[in-house]
């Protein structure tokens, strides 16, 4: 997988959020916030081809935390890019 | 919150699309229910719809009502409001061009006939727009 381009993740007073690079309208109302770790997420998703197993990699040398939840966790948030139409399947 | 935000990325030459909080662009445009579209604030015009960051420090989005071009001074009045607020012309970050009211989000463009019927006659009916507004605020169907 990798993240569709024209994205970015920009941190708005002390918040993640993930707004269109282009010159495009930015709706605010569905404007997609990201706490830590999915800020963490998206910065590894940035570097390209990213998988589940990839981004739980990353995550568990990160941060500690039990492997199944950090699969649980990265499965949570590619199914959010998914579903927000972040992600190129390739 | 968002707002310096907003106004950064329409300097970059987004727009910008948000729901309206605050009652004091009523009637036309409700609380929490209505959007607006937001875009660079070229050739401003008194009777357009700015967010600005006024002199009493924060941030409205409000009618233009006078303009002076030599000072760069403004004033501002919420449609829904009795008073006015002051900003200077540079901090006026945006400018309303189109309206998406209600669940539908029927559209309404600034420069279009609804709105600018709709303008011409809230704004001259503002000596009795105090007794207008209690009215509007007591229909059964408001939001209170």
């Amino acid at each position: 997988m990798k993240l569709k381009p024209n994205f970015e993740l920009r941190t708005v007073c002390g918040e993640n959020v993930v707004i269109p690079t282009g010159i495009e309208n930015v709706n605010f109302d569905s404007i997609i916030h990201l706490n830590e770790t999915g800020a963490f997420l998206w910065r590894e998703a940035e570097k390209g081809d990213f998988t589940l197993d990839s981004l739980t990699a990353a995550l568990l040398a990160e941060y500690e935390v039990a492997e199944d939840i950090a699969k649980t966790d990265v499965a949570a948030f590619v199914a959010k890019l998914q579903e927000q139409k972040l992600v190129a399947e390739v | 919150m968002l707002i310096p935000e907003v106004g950064k990325l329409i300097n970059e030459g987004h727009t910008v699309t948000m729901t309206v909080r605050g009652r004091s662009m009523r009637p036309f445009i409700e609380d929490g229910r209505d959007k607006v579209i937001l875009a660079k604030a070229d050739n401003l015009r008194v009777n357009d719809v700015v967010l600005a960051k006024t002199l009493e420090k924060s941030y409205v989005i409000h009618r233009l009502t006078e303009m002076d071009d030599a000072t760069g001074e403004c004033i501002l009045r919420g449609d829904g409001n009795l008073d006015l607020e002051h900003c200077r012309k540079e901090d006026i970050l945006a400018k309303v061009t189109d309206i998406l009211r209600k669940k539908k989000e029927k559209h309404y463009s600034l420069e279009g006939t609804t709105w600018k019927t709709y303008s011409w006659l809230w704004t001259h009916l503002r000596p009795v727009r105090r007794y207008l507004l209690a009215i509007y605020r007591r229909l059964p169907w408001t939001q209170r």
